[in-house]
């Protein structure tokens, strides 16, 4: 099907496009030559990027191969397993609702409707290695637990209907036009009328108003629900960790802490990404902002908007604090740091939305994600604690005291204050 | 012959916008679709071309849109007020890859002789998303004629062409439209004088203020 030749190419060019606008600054210090041997390098980089990614799971399953005798592989692996199945992203260019309705119409007049070969193959191609390596360990961990052949097929069975029960599950949720689409086709004269109810939201400022009523879909609603079940799970956890294992609270705290901002990183971006006004309306709040000089309006708007919507985390942290550590300076203290990750990891994400002073109208154009793609930032400022979590844990244990955990968590809430303060627009 | 029959369309649970519409356009013919903003001229051309729910019927050369879906909208093209075309494919990449999937070879010499005399080719090797708005309304009737459609439906075609283009393009149409026994249905607001004569038919969608609804005046309009 010449349609993935195509999709391929399309994705390579707007690659380089990317990859020239983000970094267009640096490329145009160097002469026509060298700037293209540049871009062809960036974009062998990310290439390179994309497919150990996707061979990441191979390096997941041998950790948990090497550490079985201290763990349950079947467990751990199948967790592993469903969480990326479960975050495995299928809102983006690939599953464009918009372009499918368009490729389906195509096919659909040809007679010979190859749109259901089409979703199963990009499906596979999305889930297939992630599913394929699962399986293939899922039967190394269980031969070397002695698990008879007939439970072994019976267990993988068992995990392949899940696995697609999930992600039509996820289809369904939010993208559930590619679902119609496969199976009634492009006869939208059948569909029943959906009617969006638009909720009164509380809001001060007709931009937030406008901001609350673009997200309310599917996906923002995913986000939210994603933002209680892990607030709820996790004080659970550290309830079920502190009371009835035997595990460190120093382990626990920096563990629990580190993932602070990299989860409302992950949460804000998904927001964003999912409201089809900030998607839609940049070259709108383009205009406006170089016009009426509003960035700090709307950066305001914004970031207001997501602290309000993601508070039951911050409520999550101060509880998991409380159960750890009780009535306590230290809890004082990680309530404090707590707080202000929160709010300067929001201030952070919402500042690249509109980030408009580098860019020209045509660079805005139908480039959300573009400028809104940060993975330095990502990796580096928001995910940092992540990064290190461990070693710190680790060090705490040898000293037998928490305040490794405490001074790194007081130096890195100063360090995103200044963060946000120092870095007006990037 | 396409036959609208009792066609019902509402929003929500109350906002009704047509109630008992009737309509028959025979082949071989050019309709103009006009009325006031708001109206529902693109909701007329979105329901004709099935891209939206409605109550009551539609026959194109006797194949129903609601039974008979994959045999009525073989012989249908709409395009509607954005097109979706992909940025990063040139005109003729986009054309190559929507022929393989309609299972069409090569391009109609026509429809090729025609693209050069709009001035598409040029842009040929351009990436669209560098294209004016023009040309790519220009590449959405290319791409909605390549599939020879018996029933073509534009919404606000030619707004955005330039006068030599638009006058290729409605000789190109009528011709078409003649030699095809096909039916063109165009929604518009223009009073360019290109489009005087173009059309044989003309339909005007008013409110009728004692009815409170949208009704429909045609010269072959049956109630």
């Amino acid at each position: 099907m010449k349609y993935f030749k195509f999709k391929k190419l399309i994705k390579k060019r707007k690659a380089f496009a990317n990859i020239e606008m983000l970094f267009g600054s640096f490329l145009n210090k160097f002469a026509d030559g060298d700037k293209k041997l540049l871009l062809s390098f960036f974009y062998n980089v990310n290439t390179v990027i994309t497919f150990a990614s996707t061979l990441a799971p191979i390096f997941i399953y041998e950790l948990i191969y090497y550490i079985r005798s201290s763990i349950n592989p079947i467990y751990i692996s199948t967790i592993y397993f469903f969480g990326t199945l479960l975050i495995t992203e299928i809102n983006n260019d690939d599953y464009d609702p918009a372009e499918l309705e368009n490729v389906s119409q195509w096919m659909y007049k040809a007679q010979k409707n190859k749109f259901r070969l089409l979703i199963i193959e990009k499906l596979l191609f999305t889930f297939g290695t992630k599913i394929l390596f699962y399986c293939f360990f899922i039967i190394i961990f269980m031969k070397e637990l002695y698990f008879s052949f007939i439970s072994i097929i019976l267990f993988e069975c068992l995990i392949l209907l899940t696995a697609w029960l999930i992600i039509v599950g996820k289809l369904w949720w939010s993208n559930y036009q590619i679902i119609y689409l496969f199976i009634h086709g492009p006869n939208y004269a059948i569909k029943k009328e959906y009617i969006i109810k638009y909720k009164n939201d509380k809001q001060f400022n007709k931009y937030q108003i406008a901001l609350s009523r673009s997200c309310q879909n599917r996906t923002y609603y995913l986000y939210i629900l994603f933002s209680y079940i892990y607030s709820l799970a996790s004080i659970f956890i550290i309830w079920i960790l502190n009371y009835h294992f035997d595990i460190k609270k120093i382990i626990i705290i920096s563990v629990y802490s580190a993932t602070e901002s990299a989860l409302i990183n992950f949460l804000s971006q998904g927001i964003i990404n999912c409201s089809k006004m900030l998607n839609d309306s940049n070259l709108s709040d383009f205009y406006y902002i170089k016009k009426f000089n509003k960035n700090e309006f709307y950066n305001k708007s914004l970031s207001k908007f997501l602290s309000k919507r993601l508070l039951v985390l911050l409520f999550s942290y101060y509880i998991g604090d409380f159960i750890l550590y009780g009535f306590s300076y230290f809890t004082a203290i990680a309530i404090l740091y707590s707080t202000i990750i929160y709010y300067c990891s929001i201030k952070i994400i919402t500042k690249r939305v509109f980030r408009f002073k580098k860019f020209s109208i045509e660079d805005v154009k139908n480039n959300f994600f573009v400028y809104f793609f940060n993975p330095i930032e990502d990796l580096f400022i928001l995910g940092l604690p992540v990064i290190i979590c461990s070693a710190l844990a680790v060090y705490s244990i040898k000293l037998g005291s928490a305040y490794p955990i405490i001074f790194f968590f007081i130096v890195y809430s100063i360090f995103l204050l200044f963060y946000d303060f120092l870095v007006k627009e990037r | 012959m396409l036959e609208l029959i009792n066609i019902k369309k509402k929003y929500g649970e109350s906002s009704v916008i047509f109630d008992e519409i009737y309509l028959k356009v025979d082949n071989t013919s050019i309709v103009e679709l006009i009325g006031k903003n708001g109206i529902g001229k693109s909701t007329l051309l979105n329901i004709i071309g099935g891209v939206t729910n409605f109550d009551g019927e539609i026959l194109l050369n006797k194949f129903s849109l609601k039974n008979n879906f994959k045999k009525y909208i073989k012989g249908v093209s709409l395009i509607g007020n954005t097109p979706f075309l992909y940025d990063y494919l040139t005109p003729s990449e986009t054309i190559e890859m929507i022929l393989s999937f309609i299972n069409i070879k090569r391009l109609d010499p026509s429809l090729n002789d025609f693209i050069e005399e709009i001035g598409l080719y040029k842009y040929k090797n351009t990436y669209t998303r560098e294209l004016s708005l023009g040309t790519k309304q220009k590449l959405s009737l290319v791409l909605a004629l390549l599939t020879s459609p018996n029933l073509i439906l534009l919404d606000e075609p030619f707004v955005n062409f330039d006068i030599k283009s638009r006058k290729t393009t409605l000789d190109y149409l009528k011709n078409y439209v003649i030699q095809n026994k096909a039916i063109l249905i165009y929604a518009t607001h223009s009073t360019d004088t290109d489009l005087v004569g173009f059309s044989n038919k003309r339909i005007i969608l008013k409110k009728d203020e004692q009815l409170n609804k949208v009704v429909l005046v045609s010269d072959n309009c049956e109630p």
